[in-house]
C-alpha cells in the first residue's frame, strides 16, 4: 500500500495533547535571568536622554542595555533593497530616535520578569516628539521622513507592465475605473509568542534556544550584525506554536538577548514576549493602497487589461521588504486569463510596526485585488459572479503567465462547480433573491485565489539586481542508527505542520515499512541538522522542497541498503525487495526466505565492518540529498521569469447576511475547496485549509491592526483585536479536487498559506449583500461599525464608474 | 491620540492679579485635579504628582510642568510632558486674559492634550471623557481661586 494520500495519524500530537511538547517558555532553570524590554510610547521621537541608574540600582537586576551600547557592539542588519533603501541602519534597539510605538528602547535583565519590569519603570527617558505618518500616502510626500540616511520614505518603486495595455484600453468595450481601494492591516497571532533564550559562549559564540522560524535566514543576518562567524551563532528549536511567517523576523529580539547575555558575562537570559508585546510591536501584515485601477473588457465581461498605481506600507523597517515589492507578481494576474497589465507599484515606510511575512504574504492582497475588480465588474456589468469567473478563468495547463510564471496544473471551473454542489447554490440563489426582495441584506460570494509554493529567490533580483540570491532548496539526512531505526533529519522547522509525520510517510513508501518504524527528530539544531541557505518554514512549500529532500534521501539510503544486502545475501540487486519480515523492516530476496533485517545491516556497518568487501567502502547508511528545483534566474530588466515552482488553488464560497439592526455581518453558509495536488496526508491538509478559512474569516471581519494619526496602536490586546476563535466560525464544508503538479515528484503542491481566500470570499458576498444599497466594497476588513459607516454613505457614487463604449470588440 | 478643549469664563479680579496665579507654577499647580504633589525645580519649571486613574487602571504621573511664552498680563502659558504605565503625555495649555466688565477679566483658555502609548491602547475611549470632565474641574478651581470670598480663594 501506499502511505502518500493516507491520513496516518499524527506523530507530534502524542507528545503535545500530552503536555510534552518543549516550548521555549516551558525551558526554566535556576541562575536564568528574564528580560524585560522598555518600548517607545511615541511613533516618532527622538531619545534626548536615558537615565538607567535607578533601574540598575534595584536589587536582583544583573543588567541594562541600552541602544548605544547595541550600536557599540553590534552592526546594523543587512537591507536587502536597492539605493535608497540600503541606507537604512536597522539595529535591533533604537539608538537616537524611534520610528514606531514599541520601539525598543532599553532592555532589563533581572532575576524574575516581574523585577525586571518594575525596573524598567524606572528607566528615565527624555523624548523630543516628532511628527508621525502613518498613512502611506502621507508617508511619500516626506514631509516627515523616518530614516534620514535614506532621504526619503520610499523605499522601492517599480512599473510592471505586460502585453499591450494601451491597445486593450483602446478597444475595449466597457472600461470600469476604481479610484480607490484598501487591504488593510492585520497578523496571523500564532498561539505562542515570540520567544528565545540566549547563552553567550565563554570561547565565542552564542546559542539560542528559540521559535524561530528561518533559522539558515537568521543564522545569515545574526553572525554579522553580532560581529560572529555563522558557525558561532547555534540555534536550535524544539516545538514551535506557530508562525505562518511572523516568526521568521523575531532575530531582532535575539540579538538583543544575546547582548544582554554577553554583557552579564555568559549568563541565560530568556525573553517571552507577551501578547501586547506581540501586537505592538512584533510584526503585522502588509497594508497596501490601490489608487487609479482602471479594468478593460470586451463585450462578453472578459477581462482584457488591468491598469493601476499600489502603494505599500511596510512599516518602520524593511525587514524581510522591500521583498513584498516582487512576490505579489507571483500571482499578477490571480486566476485570470488577462494577459495586459500595468502595476506602478510603490512602498513606503510608515511610522507603524514593521511588516513581516503573515500567512499568504504579499500575494494575498493582490488576489484580493484581481478578485475585488472581478466580482466589482461583474456587479457593474450586470453579470453573475460565477459567470463572470468562468469566462475568465485559465482553462489551460500548465500555462505561463504574461510575467513568465508557470501555473502547473488546476481546474478553476471544476472547484466552483464543486463548491456550489457543498454549499448549495441554487437553493441559496433563490434566498438570496427572495430575502433581498424581502429587504434583507443578503448576498453569496465567490473567492478565488492561489497558494504559490516554493518560490525562486531569483526574483529578489528583480527588486534589487545584486542580491546574490536565486534558486531554492531543501536538505534532508536520512540514516540507520545503530539499531537499524529510521532516522530523519530535516531541513525545516515545523511550527505545527506536521512535517514529522508526513516526512515518515514518504520515506516509509520509499522503504516499502510503516510510519511507525521512521523517526523524524523533532525541531531544528543548526549544529546537528544540515541544513541549507533556504532551509525553513515558510511560503507553503514543505510539501514540494522538503518532501522531496526526504524522498531524494529515502531514495539514496534504499540504494545503499540494496548494494549492502546483494553483497550479504549473494543475491543480485534486482532480485531484491524492501518490506517488514518476523523481524522488522528487512531486505529480502523475492520468492525466498534469505532476508536481511535493517538491525544487521546497521551492525555491520557500524560495528561489523570486517565482514564487508572494500568495493562497499562508500556504504555508509548515513546520506544527505539536497532538493533543488528546477529554477532560472529571472529577467530582471523586463520583470520576467518563473518566480513559483507549484501553484496550489482554493475556491471559496459564503452566503453572508448584514444584520440591518446591528449591522453585524453573519455567515449563514460557507464551503471551502482546495487543490494541492496530489495529497500526502489529506486530514493534515484538511486542517491547513481550516485554519487558513479561520484566520481569512478572522481578517475579514474581526481583525484589523488600527492607528491613531499620532501613531498609536488603538487594537493593542486581544479585547480590541478582536482574533477569531471556534465560537466566531461558521461549519465550514470542505472539499477538494486534485490537479497533480507535473513538476514535482508526487504531484503535490504546496499549500497551507491559503492564499487568503476568506477575505476575497467576504468583500465578494457582503458585495452581492449591499450592491442595491448603493454600496461598493473597496476595503477587505468588514466590522459592524464599518458596515454601518458605509450603509449611512453608500459610496457606488464615487466608488466606481463604467464607462460603456459602442466599439470594437477588446483584443485579448 | 490628541484631545483639544477651550472655552472663556470670567473672574471679579484685574488681568494682574489673575495673571500672578496662573503664572506661578507652585500655585497654579496645586488647582489640578487630583494633584498630589510638587516639586518646584525653578520659578518656570516644576514637577507636578498627579493621581491618575482610567476605569481599574490606577497610578500616579508625574508632569514637568514648564511655563512658556507668557507675556504679562496678557498671556500665561504652559507646556507640560509626562509618562504614566508605559505610556506618555504632552500638554500644552495657554490662558489670554482680556479685560472683562466692571475691572474683572475674561479668561479665555486652550488645552491640547495628546496621549502615546498603551494607556491609548487600553483606555482610548475612555480618556477623552475622563479629560473633558477635569478640565471642567481645573477650570472651576481656577475659577475659584480668582473669586475673592471662595473657599478655593480662602483656602
Amino acid at each position: 500500500m501506499s502511505w502518500t494520500g493516507t491520513s496516518v495519524r499524527r506523530k507530534e500530537d502524542d507528545r503535545l495533547v500530552r503536555g510534552r511538547g518543549l516550548f521555549t517558555d516551558d525551558e526554566l532553570e535556576p541562575g536564568m535571568l528574564h528580560l524585560h524590554i522598555l518600548r517607545s510610547p511615541y511613533a516618532h521621537a527622538r531619545i534626548v536622554r536615558i537615565d538607567t541608574s535607578a533601574a540598575e540600582a534595584l536589587p536582583g537586576v544583573a543588567c541594562v542595555l541600552t541602544g548605544r551600547e547595541v550600536a557599540a557592539q553590534c552592526d546594523p542588519v543587512m537591507q536587502l533593497g536597492p539605493p535608497p533603501c540600503d541606507k537604512i541602519r536597522d539595529l535591533p534597539m533604537a539608538v537616537d530616535k524611534v520610528i514606531f510605538q514599541g520601539e525598543p528602547v532599553a532592555a532589563v535583565a533581572a532575576d524574575s520578569v516581574a523585577l525586571a519590569e518594575d525596573a524598567a519603570a524606572l528607566i528615565d527617558v527624555e523624548y523630543e516628539m516628532l511628527d508621525a505618518v502613518v498613512d502611506a500616502e502621507d508617508a511619500l510626500s516626506d514631509r516627515s521622513i523616518l530614516h534620514e540616511a535614506a532621504g526619503t520614505n520610499r523605499t522601492w518603486q517599480g512599473v510592471y507592465e505586460y502585453g499591450d495595455v494601451e491597445g486593450a484600453f483602446r478597444d475595449a468595450a466597457f472600461v470600469v475605473r476604481i479610484p480607490r481601494m484598501q487591504f488593510h492591516r492585520f497578523a496571523s497571532t500564532p498561539l505562542e509568542n515570540n520567544a528565545c533564550i540566549a547563552e553567550w559562549k565563554r570561547q565565542g559564540g552564542v546559542d539560542f534556544l528559540c521559535n524561530n522560524s528561518f533559522p539558515g535566514f537568521a543564522q545569515q543576518l545574526l553572525a554579522p550584525g553580532l560581529r560572529l562567524k555563522a558557525d558561532q551563532v547555534h540555534i536550535r528549536t524544539y516545538d514551535v506554536g506557530g508562525s505562518f511567517g511572523n516568526q521568521i523576523w523575531n532575530y531582532v529580539y535575539m540579538a538583543v538577548a544575546a547582548l544582554v547575555s554577553k554583557k552579564t558575562g555568559g549568563r541565560r537570559v530568556k525573553w517571552a514576549e507577551t501578547r501586547s508585546e506581540h501586537l505592538l510591536a512584533s510584526g503585522h501584515g502588509n497594508e497596501r493602497t490601490y489608487l487609479d485601477t482602471e479594468v478593460a473588457l470586451d463585450r462578453e465581461g472578459v477581462i482584457t487589461a488591468v491598469r493601476s498605481r499600489h502603494i505599500d506600507d511596510c512599516g518602520a523597517y524593511t525587514r524581510y521588504e522591500p521583498l513584498g515589492c516582487v512576490i505579489w507578481s507571483q500571482v499578477l494576474a490571480a486566476t485570470y486569463k488577462v494577459r495586459n497589465l500595468r502595476i506602478d507599484f510603490t512602498q513606503t515606510v510608515t511610522n507603524k510596526c514593521p511588516v513581516v511575512p503573515n500567512r499568504g504574504y504579499s500575494r494575498m492582497q493582490q488576489l484580493w485585488f484581481m478578485e475585488r475588480i472581478v466580482d466589482i465588474c461583474a456587479h457593474e456589468l450586470g453579470l453573475p459572479a460565477d459567470e463572470m469567473r468562468l469566462k475568465n478563468y485559465i482553462t489551460q495547463f500548465p500555462y505561463e503567465t504574461p510575467n513568465g510564471c508557470v501555473y502547473d496544473s488546476g481546474d478553476y471551473p471544476a472547484m466552483l462547480t464543486r463548491a456550489k454542489e457543498l454549499i448549495g447554490w441554487d437553493r441559496w440563489q433563490k434566498e438570496c433573491a427572495a430575502g433581498r426582495k424581502a429587504g434583507r441584506l443578503i448576498g453569496i460570494g465567490i473567492g478565488t485565489t492561489l497558494d504559490s509554493g516554493t518560490n525562486n529567490f531569483g526574483q529578489a533580483r528583480i527588486m534589487n539586481p545584486y542580491l546574490p540570491f536565486s534558486g531554492n532548496s531543501e536538505v534532508c539526512t536520512m540514516r540507520l542508527d545503530l539499531e537499524g531505526a529510521v532516522i530523519v533529519c530535516l531541513g525545516t522547522t515545523p511550527s505545527g505542520q506536521g512535517h514529522e509525520t508526513a516526512a515518515s510517510q514518504v520515506a516509509a513508501d520509499v522503504l516499502g515499512i510503516d510510519p511507525s518504524m521512521v523517526h523524524v527528530r523533532p525541531g531544528f539544531d543548526t549544529a546537528w541538522n544540515t541544513f541549507v541557505g533556504h532551509s525553513g518554514t515558510y511560503a507553503s512549500q514543505f510539501a514540494v522542497t522538503g518532501l522531496s529532500a526526504v524522498h531524494g534521501a529515502a531514495q539514496k539510503l534504499k540504494a545503499e541498503m540494496r548494494r549492502l544486502a546483494a553483497y550479504m545475501l549473494e543475491a543480485a540487486e534486482e532480485d531484491l525487495e524492501f518490506g517488514t519480515g518476523a523481524q522488522g523492516p528487512e531486505v529480502r530476496v523475492k520468492g525466498t526466505d534469505k532476508a536481511i533485517n535493517y538491525w544487521y545491516m546497521a551492525n555491520l556497518v557500524n560495528n561489523n565492518n570486517a565482514l564487508l568487501d572494500a568495493s562497499l567502502a562508500d556504504v555508509t547508511l548515513n546520506v544527505r540529498h539536497v532538493y533543488r528545483p528546477p529554477f532560472k534566474v529571472p529577467d530582471t530588466e523586463r520583470k520576467f521569469g518563473n518566480l513559483t515552482l507549484t501553484y496550489a488553488a482554493q475556491l471559496h464560497i459564503a452566503v453572508v447576511e448584514v444584520s440591518r439592526e446591528t449591522c453585524r455581518p453573519q455567515i449563514l453558509a460557507y464551503a471551502a475547496v482546495d487543490d494541492c495536488g496530489t495529497l500526502i496526508n489529506p486530514q493534515i491538509a484538511h486542517g491547513q485549509v481550516h485554519g487558513a478559512t479561520s484566520h481569512g474569516i478572522g481578517a475579514a471581519i474581526m481583525e484589523s491592526l488600527d492607528y491613531d494619526e499620532s501613531g498609536n496602536l488603538l487594537t493593542g490586546t486581544f479585547s480590541d483585536y478582536c482574533p477569531i476563535t471556534a465560537l466566531n466560525l461558521p461549519d465550514i464544508a470542505w472539499g477538494n479536487i486534485e490537479t497533480p503538479s507535473p513538476f514535482t515528484y508526487s504531484g503535490a503542491k504546496g499549500m497551507g498559506e491559503g492564499g487568503g481566500a476568506p477575505l476575497h470570499t467576504m468583500s465578494a458576498a457582503l458585495q452581492d449583500a449591499l450592491h442595491g444599497a448603493g454600496v461598493i466594497v473597496t476595503g477587505s476588513h468588514h466590522p459592524a461599525p464599518r458596515l454601518f459607516e458605509i450603509l449611512q454613505k453608500p459610496n457606488r457614487a464615487e466608488a466606481v464608474s463604467v464607462e460603456r463604449r459602442g466599439g470594437k470588440q477588446a483584443r485579448r | 491620540m490628541g484631545i483639544q478643549f477651550e472655552g472663556e469664563f470670567s473672574v471679579p479680579v484685574t488681568r494682574e492679579q489673575a495673571y500672578a496665579l496662573l503664572s506661578d507654577p507652585a500655585k497654579f499647580a496645586p488647582l489640578l485635579p487630583t494633584y498630589k504633589s510638587i516639586e518646584v525645580k525653578d520659578a518656570r519649571t516644576a514637577d507636578v504628582t498627579v493621581a491618575v486613574g482610567v476605569g481599574k487602571v490606577k497610578g500616579s504621573a508625574v508632569i514637568t510642568l514648564t511655563l512658556q511664552g507668557e507675556e504679562p498680563p496678557v498671556r500665561a502659558a504652559y507646556s507640560g510632558k509626562g509618562k504614566v504605565m508605559g505610556s506618555a503625555f504632552d500638554m500644552a495649555t495657554s490662558f489670554d486674559l482680556l479685560p472683562g466688565d466692571g475691572g474683572g477679566t475674561v479668561v479665555k483658555w486652550a488645552g491640547d492634550l495628546t496621549m502615546f502609548g498603551k494607556l491609548v491602547a487600553l483606555a482610548g475611549g475612555l480618556i477623552r471623557p475622563l479629560a473633558k470632565k477635569d478640565i471642567e474641574r481645573l477650570v472651576g478651581a481656577i475659577q475659584a481661586a480668582l473669586t475673592p470670598g471662595s473657599t478655593a480663594a480662602n483656602g
